[in-house]
């Protein structure tokens, strides 16, 4: 996933007014830390409305379940947002995770009140802030997320001490 | 040569050499091109510059420490602080960061605190993966400039891998 397929991404589904947070690794970067990930994760609200929205926006890139076999039908729009709940997909622009809930946070609302608004390619997008980092981590508990743990918290520090 | 060589040889280099911490001269002169040329040859090949892989193998080289639960020794924490008394426009100087982020081992904060107090500290850090420097790198950029890097980052990681595999492909034929 190169850098100008996340902004065509971002933009598609800002264009479209989809109602979603940027989750995991993504998150974890745009709030300074050093991970590196090469997939985007959002949580997206489950209303009827934007399942629309998500599948319009994704319908042209041509998605397809990550690691499913490759004759596996699977179409992609808003009934079939609507039987599952967490996504893992491959797209024409790289891999794209949507979740309908978060480890340690909860469905959208949840997720949504542990976000702060940031300005990505010019657009003002939500992504999840280090407390809701650092809790949904610790849910998951996978030495992967175990190991991002101490330096989510030293940018939490920091950042608490930073403003008055 | 031609530049895939040149390249190639280059990242062979660095992964060999990383922790001895490399200047541009040297690895364009293992390359056989001037600095000017390697950096934007460089660049424009892996998507990232020779400093910026240079500062991921040694951040992989110590995540990777500490997947194998192994602390960070002595010399990973030289390559870490190496140039530490040289600070340069490159090294960061942590002394402003201590003052309202970390007191010092020994109690002591901000101007006061002691060379060996701040080395302590970085080692600390370093043993839990942190770079401070870097982290505080990071946070002068804008968010979308750490999502540019990141991504930068991850397929340059990626054309790694396949030109590694090509690599061997081609030796095995």
């Amino acid at each position: 996933m190169t850098p100008t397929d996340v902004e065509k991404l971002l933009k598609a589904l800002h264009e479209q007014t989809v109602d979603f947070v940027v989750i995991g690794g993504a998150a974890a970067v745009l709030q300074g830390s050093a991970y590196v990930t090469n997939d985007l994760d959002i949580c997206y609200s489950r209303e009827k409305a934007n399942l629309e929205k998500i599948a319009k926006v994704l319908a042209p890139l041509n998605p397809s379940l990550r690691g499913a076999p490759k004759d596996l039908a699977f179409r992609l729009d808003a009934d079939s947002l609507a039987f599952g709940l967490n996504f893992t997909l491959s797209t024409n622009l790289g891999d794209l995770d949507l979740l309908g809930e978060v480890a340690g946070l909860g469905g959208y609302a949840a997720v949504l009140s542990f976000s702060e608004e940031m300005m990505l390619f010019g657009m003002p997008l939500r992504t999840l802030t280090l407390e809701g980092l650092i809790r949904s981590k610790k849910a998951a508990g996978r030495g992967k997320d175990l190991r991002l743990l101490p330096e989510l918290e030293i940018l939490l520090r920091i950042r608490k001490t930073k403003k008055p | 040569m031609n530049d895939y060589a040149r390249v190639e040889k280059a990242i062979r280099f660095l992964k060999d050499s990383y922790l001895d911490h490399p200047d541009l001269r040297t690895v364009a002169a293992v390359a056989g091109v001037s600095e000017f040329y390697f950096q934007r040859l460089f660049s424009r090949w892996a998507g990232i510059s020779p400093k910026a892989m240079l500062q991921l193998l040694t951040a992989q080289h110590a995540k990777a420490l500490l997947r194998d639960s192994r602390s960070v020794g002595a010399q990973d924490r030289d390559a870490h602080l190496g140039k530490w008394p040289a600070r340069t426009a490159e090294q960061p100087d942590c002394r402003g960061y201590f003052p309202f982020c970390f007191p010092s081992p020994s109690g002591k904060i901000g101007k006061i605190m002691t060379r060996q107090d701040e080395e302590k500290t970085l080692s600390e850090l370093a043993k839990e993966g942190i770079d401070l420097p870097q982290l505080y790198e990071r946070l002068s950029w804008t968010p979308t400039e750490r999502l540019v890097r990141n991504y930068d980052a991850a397929t340059a990681f990626e054309e790694l891998r396949k030109a590694g595999q090509r690599h061997r492909d081609a030796n095995r034929r």
